[in-house]
């Protein structure tokens, strides 16, 4: 509500019907719940820890091959423990 | 019923409801659904790997560790009567199906995202 005085001057209240309030987007997200804050950090980017070992040629075929490795080396360890 | 699979009953429960109680709330935020269908052009929590994706891999690693410890309790000639045993054969069997099924969507749904974004871009090649 405005007061009487704002009303009698024309101009002043041509400029003040005029004056848009823009909230910023990120004023909002100051509002949000405890929940809503941690989905949204669980959504957040994060380091790939599997991207420096993909980068490099040799830990892309380790990547693959150490598995297996592993894998027939616990067989052989099980045969031999029999 | 051995007290093993009693516990592991118990744990695959909790951590069932707390996945799922995380995973549908995420999905309503981030996954911009139109009329029934996804758009796979306005959902870009796909395209980049997230602090969620880090969890999923600490998930991968517990199954594999549960396997190699069922192993290795197998290896020791225990039996079904043990309860570790009960423990880590309902563990590994209800994890791997999880994660494999979840991994699998998850590649499946970066490609249709990929698909959406630069579609036009790929098909030249």
């Amino acid at each position: 509500m405005l007061k009487d005085e704002f009303q009698k001057e024309q101009w002043l209240k041509n400029s003040l019907d005029d004056d848009k309030v823009e909230i910023p987007e990120q004023l909002l997200t100051y509002k949000k719940s405890r929940w809503q804050r941690f989905l949204q950090y669980l959504a957040s980017p994060t380091k790939d820890p599997l991207e420096p070992i993909c980068t490099s040629s040799i830990g892309y075929t380790s990547l693959k091959v150490v598995p297996i490795v592993a894998a027939v080396f616990i067989t052989i360890l099980q045969i031999l423990l029999q | 019923m051995g007290i093993g699979f009693i516990v592991s009953f118990i744990v695959v429960g909790v951590w069932t409801i707390i996945i799922l109680g995380i995973t549908i709330p995420m999905n309503k935020k981030y996954v911009v659904r139109e009329n029934g269908k996804i758009n796979y052009k306005k959902t870009t929590i796909y395209l980049r790997w997230n602090v969620f994706d880090t969890l999923t891999l600490v998930l991968a690693i517990y199954t594999i560790l549960c396997v190699q410890a069922l192993n290795m309790l197998l290896s020791f000639s225990q039996t079904i009567e043990n309860p570790y045993v009960q423990f880590f054969t309902n563990q590994s069997q209800a994890w791997v199906i999880v994660i494999v099924a979840y991994l699998v969507s998850r590649v499946s749904m970066t490609l249709k995202s990929i698909k959406a974004h630069w579609g036009d871009e790929l098909d030249d090649k």
